[in-house]
């Protein structure tokens, strides 16, 4: 077994947020542990979708790791260990050295722990999409949950295009359709910047799995695509860190 | 650690692709042709026999083509929700990495029975969907299996490549190992993998394995192998199981009868099993099989297959504690086998000595080349008169004189005595 490593949030309820807006795309997550603090990049199974998180150590309580060790672990079953945690408690998560298990050590008015396996580390490394975005618009994460919610309403993808005035979500199902427009500068379109006008369209499955998780995370959120290209959805973390998606898009019929 | 040559020295490029111009042409214009429109079959079924480089050829075809290949084996796609979240999703949408992506789905043989025809049922609806290349692989497309789906697709048949074709790869393979070779060794190889590169290339490398030179002589042996790349799995499974019933599962897929693996076990067990109690262990289970494999044959209650099988798998898998070889172990074809049939021309010999014996002294054959024959030769070695008369009297050919006196000189002088 290689480097061992230790680490402790105050808050219990940022960890399992974050692990469930991870679990979204991944079930079994391969983070990397390094002495600067936690990451990971992973597609999900049919790769359209990629998920970019960083935590470094400044938002942990106490933040130990010896050396780079890779941690593999299954979400799912992580999720449910830690899913009645609230704010108040404190979590722990640590290697046992003599097991080679995960301990997860959860204070609160009590104190619980418990053990996993970890699992097999998958050597794939996930790089990061080069893209040369045209637009970058920064939104209000409730805002733009809702108007993802009400689009799904109607189609299972939807076309969102930007000019220099506004930002539009299009979605044609069968028989319905539904247009939402966002003007620059308003309570839930914070900030618009076009190089130029872009449309590309993407899974509304997607979308709202992802709005709906990460909105728990962050407030804000900065969408960035171009035309027929992979969109980048990063969501800003006031404790620090990042959590950001990427998302294919549709292959449009000629 | 050493790789397997198989992957080793994989083509990366459409280029170093083994044989198969047209088919692999008839592929490159198909993909070609999504640039302009979607063609009128979205998915192209490739099918042809094992080991001829269908999957390499598509791994080729993406590097050539800058796609992103998502590469799918059967067990991801056994039901119609795994092929409709994966392949289905992944269909429709552009790759994150590189502009254009190409969906695999490899060894549909895998599928078997009614569990999987959901799969196949989502296959043909994903197929219908699709909005990228999507390449089916099988080794027989005409299986009623894949009917429908056959409909949707362009079938592009692989054949074997011809000797030269695979003897030529062999070359590039020793030239890159910086290993000599005879070029009858490797015409010998490349006859026997009957088109299969990949198993080709897997007996090139075991009996090159610590050579710097091959010659005949040194891949001779492999002319007594049936299909070697499947016992070689087979044997895998047998060392490596962790369960009792992984190994015995494995012996029921060997396609050589459970003698001739009781020997392929055997003669590999020592190169596998380091730790030397570990070794004892699966030594002793070989030995307790062949116990049961003697039972047998003098009893012929077939009966006890069973135990010699479940010692001879379970049995040794079972006798790995934790160690595992460092490293890639190759395979080796039993000694044994190969020193007998080494020793045919002499054993058919005795017999023929034997049956001359037999009609003069009435003792079975056997009993004569083991009991009599000894003598014989000590006669003929020492008094070439008596060794005469016995000759004449047993009526034996020339061959057989010079055989038992195993001297020219002897040879020619019992010949004179008899008058022939």
């Amino acid at each position: 077994m290689n480097g061992m490593f230790k680490f402790r949030v105050s808050n219990a309820k940022l960890l399992r947020d974050m692990v469930a807006a991870i679990s979204i795309l991944v079930d079994e997550a391969t983070f990397n542990v390094t002495p600067e603090g936690l990451g990971l990049r992973a597609m999900d199974p049919s790769r359209v979708a990629m998920v970019d998180f960083e935590w470094p150590k400044t938002v942990f309580e106490d933040f130990i790791c010896t050396e780079p060790t890779k941690m593999c672990i299954n979400l799912g079953e992580l999720l449910k260990l830690i899913r009645r945690t609230v704010k108040d408690e404190d979590i722990e998560l640590s290697m046992d050295e003599k097991t080679g298990k995960l301990q997860v050590k959860i204070t609160g008015k009590y104190v619980r722990s418990f053990t996993m396996p970890l699992l097999e580390a998958s050597e794939e490394e996930v790089p990061t999409p080069k893209i040369p975005f045209n637009v970058r618009a920064k939104a209000a994460t409730d805002g733009l949950q809702g108007a993802i919610e009400e689009a799904g309403l109607v189609s299972d993808h939807v076309r969102i295009e930007a000019d220099s005035e506004k930002l539009v979500l299009q979605a044609a199902g069968d028989i319905m359709g539904a247009t939402i427009t966002f003007q620059k500068g308003s309570t839930v379109l914070l900030d618009l910047e076009v190089k130029e006008p872009s449309k590309a369209t993407f899974s509304l499955n997607y979308l709202s799995e992802i709005m709906k998780a990460a909105s728990a995370t962050s407030d804000i959120v900065t969408l960035e695509f171009s035309t027929d290209m992979p969109i980048r959805l990063d969501f800003h973390q006031a404790i620090g860190g990042k959590l950001a998606y990427y998302l294919a898009p549709r292959i449009e019929s000629a | 650690m050493p790789q397997p040559w198989t992957i080793k020295h994989k083509p990366t490029s459409l280029k170093e692709v083994v044989g198969n111009r047209e088919a692999v042409q008839k592929l490159v214009e198909w993909v070609r042709s999504w640039d302009k429109d979607v063609p009128k079959h979205r998915a192209a079924f490739i099918y042809g026999p094992p080991g001829i480089g269908k999957t390499v050829t598509v791994e080729a075809l993406a590097k050539d083509f800058n796609m992103e290949l998502i590469e799918k084996n059967a067990s991801d796609y056994r039901t119609e929700e795994a092929v409709r979240r994966i392949a289905g999703l992944a269909s429709q949408y552009r790759s994150l990495f590189s502009a254009k992506r190409i969906i695999l789905f490899d060894e549909l043989d895998g599928l078997t029975g009614s569990a999987d025809k959901g799969g196949v049922k989502a296959m043909v609806e994903v197929i219908q969907n699709a909005r990228c290349p999507i390449v089916l692989i099988a080794n027989n497309a005409y299986d009623p299996r894949f009917s429908i789906l056959r409909n949707y697709c362009l079938l592009i048949e692989f054949k074997k490549p011809t000797i030269s074709e695979v003897m030529r790869h062999l070359k590039n393979i020793c030239l890159k190992e910086g290993i000599h070779t005879d070029e009858n060794a490797l015409k010998f190889i490349a006859q026997r993998s009957e088109g299969d590169i990949r198993s080709a290339v897997t007996d090139l490398q075991a009996v090159a394995e610590g050579k710097k030179n091959i010659t005949y002589e040194d891949v001779s042996w492999l002319g007594f192998r049936d299909r070697q790349e499947v016992i070689f799995n087979v044997l895998r499974m047998i060392f490596y199981s962790k369960t009792c019933s992984g190994a015995k599962h494995a012996a029921s897929m060997a396609e050589v009868d459970p003698d001739m693996l009781l020997e392929w076990i055997y003669e590999n067990i020592p190169s596998h099993f380091q730790d030397p109690h570990e070794l004892a262990r699966a030594l002793d289970a070989v030995a307790k099989a062949d116990v049961y494999r003697g039972r047998i044959k003098r009893t012929q209650d077939w009966s006890f297959t069973r135990y010699m099988l479940d010692l001879m798998t379970a049995g040794v898998a079972m006798s790995r504690v934790s160690s595992k070889p460092s490293g890639w172990v190759p395979f080796h074809f039993p000694t044994r086998i190969s020193a007998l049939s080494k020793s045919k021309e002499e054993r058919v010999m005795q017999m023929e000595i034997g049956r001359k014996i037999r009609r003069k002294c009435h003792i079975s054959a056997a009993r004569a080349a083991k009991e009599v024959l000894p003598y014989l030769r000590i006669i003929f070695k020492n008094n070439a008169k008596m060794a005469a008369g016995i000759a004449k009297w047993l009526d034996l050919t020339p061959e057989m004189i010079y055989y038992i006196a195993e001297d020219e000189a002897k040879t020619e002088e019992i010949k004179r005595l008899i008058g022939i």
